[in-house]
């Protein structure tokens, strides 16, 4: 049934894509093509290029790249139409989304906070329409700065307490799952805020990281309450099961090493796109029991970078280098445009999760990556300054 | 040039179309397939729709297993071992590290009877991912067959680090087909492995193997036939005589805590309550079942002796196993 749906659900983008340029073409109203494909072309000649199996990292990475290039298209259509609308707009169309997944994690809570007290063996119920707490947590925070932009930028009331609300609810919901990994995003997210904080002087910039301490602080605080401070779920005491020697950190780092290992071993070229999972075999065979093997690093750019070698780590760092450079243009062009902490702020959320993570093989994920990716390009391109 | 990039994404789009149906098409049938894996039974119904399949996108499963070598185990368990062979060559091509085709081909080659290919593949399935229980399975039966008993000690040292019971197991089992052969690191493991693991449903199979290892099938049936003839004294009421055979049986085997247990309920029974005091002891301090059961016979035959203080320690330690029965006499045994 998933598989069906998956399925389907790209049938009907790729089909929706197909229309939507055919009726571009007809009506004559091009983009101008500056994303001109050289990421998915790089990827179709790793992929061609070498001579083991074509498998589904190639769909990951053609995907995404596609996504990109489709939203891209899509925001160079709004040609006259100013980047802090797009945002609000985008914003708001992330909060609706958000709401409706927050509704889910939060059904259960209240479920089982109806019956007993909540501790971290119960997270998995909180993991709402995602496969595991990790994801859940990854995606909840990647959707936080756009929140804030909307609390800071809107004009409407309502919006800007509704907002207020979700991300309080937003992070509360992240103490509750327990991910450590979440928990690294927020220390790398607050420093980030300190920095634009202390570097930029404006009022409106500085209200970032008033908001996002002062729902921190709360969401931090109740969790403290509701759960107490001996509870398992509680941050101070999931922070202390770090461990090296524990099993998800000692696999993750051995995980590295192999990654690491094969970098060297064929540093130009790689192993193949998509090849990672084959020959991690050969290299954790002592480790693997029955047929469960490493299918990822959990690490994307030591995979890239063991999949491609250098020559694809490089490219795929350019695709993450060439937005942020963006976004350094657009901070250039107006630095009281709150923009600008905006869009490093998810793209640093995704690097780190990409950095203890696989966010590349989980379209969920990378639809915020291409939204990004287009947006940052976007923008750059309008004229800013104006606003 | 707009429109060449134009025409290009609709190209993609209409092949991203065309894969994803593939493979769509492709997990649809893994999912039964993975049923079929997960159960341990290949149904026929799961290769109704291997003729629409297409083997070369993708050629790994979800779980990079070679698609060909998973598609091979149904026409070895078909019989059709040729097809079979075919397509687990192809399988070690598609994923040369993951052996799932190698140990396929072990398998059928087991089945034709080819001495020397049954060996190499089974060695080099095993070599390649030495922990997984099939792979480990296939090298000792290979082994076994063609007489190569001495080399059952060095499969199983190369895994033994990893602590894995199902392997050990398996190991101990393997010895047990020429009981002779056994070597000295044989039962060291066998001993290691009674200690190692309790005496829980989960390791009983384990347990077993280990015991007849260690003291030898022909003295461990031998202790379940005095086994069985004590049980039944013991229900025709004639105690004393139960506990001789009890006592017979743990001699024979030594590492059932319940022939110790029911050498000492047979004493009580018949009234020597002293004499099944040392039975009891030998279970609770040297075994350790952990079921509370001794503790509460042991509380009993002190307070049939009069030593409330020892019967009120021992009534204690049974009911922190929960040993229902406990319960009520802790008020008796404790005033």
């Amino acid at each position: 049934m998933i598989f069906g749906g998956y399925f389907i659900c790209w049938l009907a983008v790729n089909g929706f894509n197909i229309i939507i340029y055919l009726l571009q073409s007809i009506v004559k109203k091009n983009p101008d093509f500056i994303f001109d494909g050289c990421y998915w072309y790089t990827d179709y000649l790793f992929d061609k290029g070498f001579q083991l199996p074509i498998i589904d990292s190639t769909y990951d990475y053609y995907d995404w790249i596609k996504g990109a290039l489709d939203f891209w298209n899509t925001f160079s259509s709004w040609q006259n139409i100013n980047g802090s609308f797009v945002a609000i707009y985008l914003g708001i169309f992330i909060l609706g989304i958000v709401s409706i997944q927050l509704t889910s994690s939060y059904n259960a809570y209240f479920d089982i906070i109806s019956s007993v007290k909540y501790n971290f063996s119960f997270n998995t119920y909180l993991q709402g329409f995602f496969p595991n707490r990790n994801i859940t947590s990854a995606i909840y925070l990647t959707q936080l700065p756009f929140i804030i932009y909307i609390i800071i930028e809107s004009k409407s009331k309502f919006l800007r307490i509704y907002s207020s609300f979700i991300s309080f609810a937003l992070l509360y919901m992240v103490f509750m799952l327990g991910s450590r990994t979440a928990y690294v995003i927020l220390l790398f997210l607050t420093i980030f805020y300190l920095i634009i904080f202390f570097i930029n002087k404006h009022e409106q910039v500085k209200k970032h990281l008033l908001v996002f301490g002062l729902s921190l602080i709360a969401s931090l605080s109740l969790s403290l309450f509701a759960l107490g401070s001996n509870n398992d779920a509680f941050v101070v005491n999931r922070l202390q099961t770090i461990d090296f020697e524990e099993t998800s950190t000692n696999t993750r780092l051995r995980y590295y090493s192999h990654g690491f290992n094969q970098l060297i071993s064929s540093p130009i070229f790689g192993v193949g796109l998509g090849n990672w999972k084959i020959v991690s075999i050969e290299r954790d065979k002592d480790n693997i029991e029955s047929y469960i093997i490493p299918y990822t690093m959990h690490n994307d750019f030591l995979e890239v970078g063991a999949e491609l070698g250098l020559t694809g780590l490089l490219i795929f760092i350019s695709i993450y280098f060439f937005a942020l450079r963006d976004c350094w243009n657009l901070y250039n062009k107006s630095k009281n445009n709150p923009l600008f902490i905006l869009l490093p702020g998810v793209i640093l959320i995704y690097l780190i999760d990409a950095n203890l993570n696989f966010p590349y093989t989980r379209s969920s994920q990378l639809f915020y990556l291409a939204v990004f990716l287009s947006i940052s390009t976007y923008l750059n391109k309008t004229d800013e300054s104006n606003n | 040039m707009k429109a060449i990039i134009k025409g290009l994404l609709v190209v993609m789009s209409f092949l991203s179309i065309y894969f994803h149906y593939l493979n769509n098409i492709s997990s649809q049938i893994q999912s039964l397939i993975y049923e079929d894996i997960y159960n341990g039974v290949h149904r026929e119904e799961s290769t109704y729709r291997f003729q629409a399949l297409n083997l070369d996108f993708p050629n790994l499963s979800l779980s990079s297993l070679p698609m060909r070598g998973v598609i091979g185990r149904y026409y070895f368990l078909g019989a059709q071992y040729e097809k079979a062979l075919e397509l687990a060559s192809g399988g070690m091509i598609d994923n040369p590290y993951i052996m799932y085709a190698e140990s396929l081909k072990a398998d059928v080659f087991f089945k034709l009877g080819v001495k020397d290919s049954i060996i190499y593949y089974a060695e080099k399935a095993f070599t390649g991912i030495p922990n997984n229980h099939k792979h480990f399975i296939d090298l000792s039966r290979a082994y076994i067959n063609f007489g190569k008993y001495h080399l059952l000690d060095s499969v199983f040292q190369k895994v033994e680090s990893k602590n894995n019971s199902e392997l050990r197991k398996y190991y101990l089992s393997a010895l047990l087909t020429k009981e002779d052969s056994v070597t000295d690191y044989g039962k060291t493991i066998a001993k290691k492995s009674l200690k190692k693991y309790p005496d829980t449903s989960e390791f009983r199979d384990l347990r077993l193997s280990a015991t007849y290892v260690l003291y030898g099938r022909e003295r461990i049936e031998k202790s379940i036939d005095t086994n069985l003839r004590a049980l039944q004294l013991f229900d025709e009421e004639r105690y004393r005589e139960a506990a001789l055979n009890f006592e017979e049986a743990a001699r024979l085997n030594p590492v059932e805590f319940s022939h110790f247990e029911n050498a000492g309920i047979s004493n009580f029974k018949f009234g020597y309550y002293e004499k099944s005091i040392p039975f009891f002891k030998q279970v609770i301090d040297s075994m350790n079942p952990r079921t509370g059961k001794s503790e509460f016979a042991l509380a009993q035959a002190y307070a049939e002796l009069g030593d409330f203080e020892n019967a009120c320690k021992y009534i204690y330690a049974s009911s922190n196993y929960d040993y229902r029965d406990s319960f009520r006499l802790i008020g008796e045994y404790c005033k």
